[in-house]
């Protein structure tokens, strides 16, 4: 059998990884292993879990006549948030790009730059709401305040989550742990991170720039 | 003869030198974008996102249509992402109902409880 790459719809592809991933796919009745089905049945079941918080956040805004409210936002910092976390879906889209080519080395660089793009997401979220608790906007100020931090908190916890997620690879590919007929774990990996990319595209745009 | 096999023998009988249709191999590789096609999507959500920020910047030149023109784009960004970053574009047609069933259901769920509430 040759040893030389193949091409797949215009990718290097190897016939050999071909085969051991041709042994490792599950067989399932929809060809669709059960660990990415589940994913995706998991991400479809958050969308009711962040709907009903961007609901409660929509209902709650209009009703705080009080300070705070919507004018205590600092759109161009958020913004700056906003642009790193959609730039962390790009790498994380060349970290799965990467392993699925079997070039270890880049899947690293590109899930550590994946997790500091997340890390620099969240610190930018704990200094925004640093800020707003010293200008008097706690937890229970009012109802605008509860339903904006419990929104933001719950996103924030589910990027925590993915950045734990993508350090684990991270570690599990330096030990040699994910080798290419494993890359669907990073695609699975990057499903979640992805996600947390287009709730958050949601949330700017409904909680931050729509007044 | 198991699944597997058959797909390995399907497989060592193909030519080396043709490429091997994606769809042959039944799952077992996916037609995924190349690399700066990923590149080209992140700029294009990056100049959305510098117009959704100009609604904020030149709320005059928006005016009244400034949500819902925020709403449009969001919606854009949206299905890029799902589409591209996340290959629903080029996986298991299945996935997209999968995922896309949550979300309706959420929308028309959120809705309805938004309306009995006289949000709108």
């Amino acid at each position: 059998m040759a040893e030389s790459p193949t091409l797949v719809s215009g990718h290097e592809f190897d016939v050999h990884d071909a085969l051991g991933e041709a042994e490792h796919r599950p067989h399932t009745q929809t060809g669709i292993s059960n660990p990415k089905l589940a994913m995706w049945v998991f991400l479809g079941s958050d969308c009711l879990l962040f709907g009903a918080l961007i609901s409660t956040f929509l209902l709650y805004k209009g009703r705080a006549t009080t300070f705070p409210n919507h004018h205590i936002f600092d759109v161009p910092f958020t913004s700056v948030s906003s642009f790193v976390l959609l730039m962390s879906s790009l790498t994380m889209s060349l970290a799965v790009s990467s392993i699925s080519r079997g070039d270890h080395r880049n899947t690293r660089v590109w899930l550590m730059t994946t997790a500091l793009l997340g890390s620099v997401f969240i610190a930018g979220q704990v200094y925004e709401f640093t800020g707003f608790y010293r200008e008097g906007m706690g937890f229970t100020t009012n109802t605008f305040s509860s339903s904006f931090y419990t929104l933001t908190g719950f996103h924030g916890v589910h990027v925590t989550v993915g950045i734990i997620m993508l350090l684990s690879l991270f570690i599990l590919s330096v030990r040699g742990a994910i080798p290419q007929h494993r890359a669907e774990t990073v695609e699975i990996v990057g499903l979640y991170w992805h996600f947390v990319d287009i709730v958050w595209i949601v949330i700017f745009a409904v909680v931050y720039l729509i007044k | 003869m198991s699944d597997a096999t058959e797909e390995m023998q399907r497989l060592s009988e193909h030519s080396l030198t043709e490429p091997i249709p994606a769809a042959s191999l039944d799952g077992a590789a996916h037609d995924h974008p190349a690399d700066f096609r990923y590149w080209i999507l992140a700029l294009v959500l990056a100049l959305i996102t510098m117009v959704e920020i100009s609604t904020y910047t030149f709320p005059h030149f928006w005016g009244s249509h400034a949500t819902t023109a925020l709403l449009i784009m969001g919606g854009i960004k949206f299905v890029l992402v799902t589409l591209v970053f996340m290959h629903l574009y080029f996986d298991n047609r299945f996935l997209t109902y999968v995922f896309y069933a949550g979300l309706v259901l959420a929308v028309m769920v959120y809705l309805a409880a938004l309306a009995s509430m006289h949000f709108f």
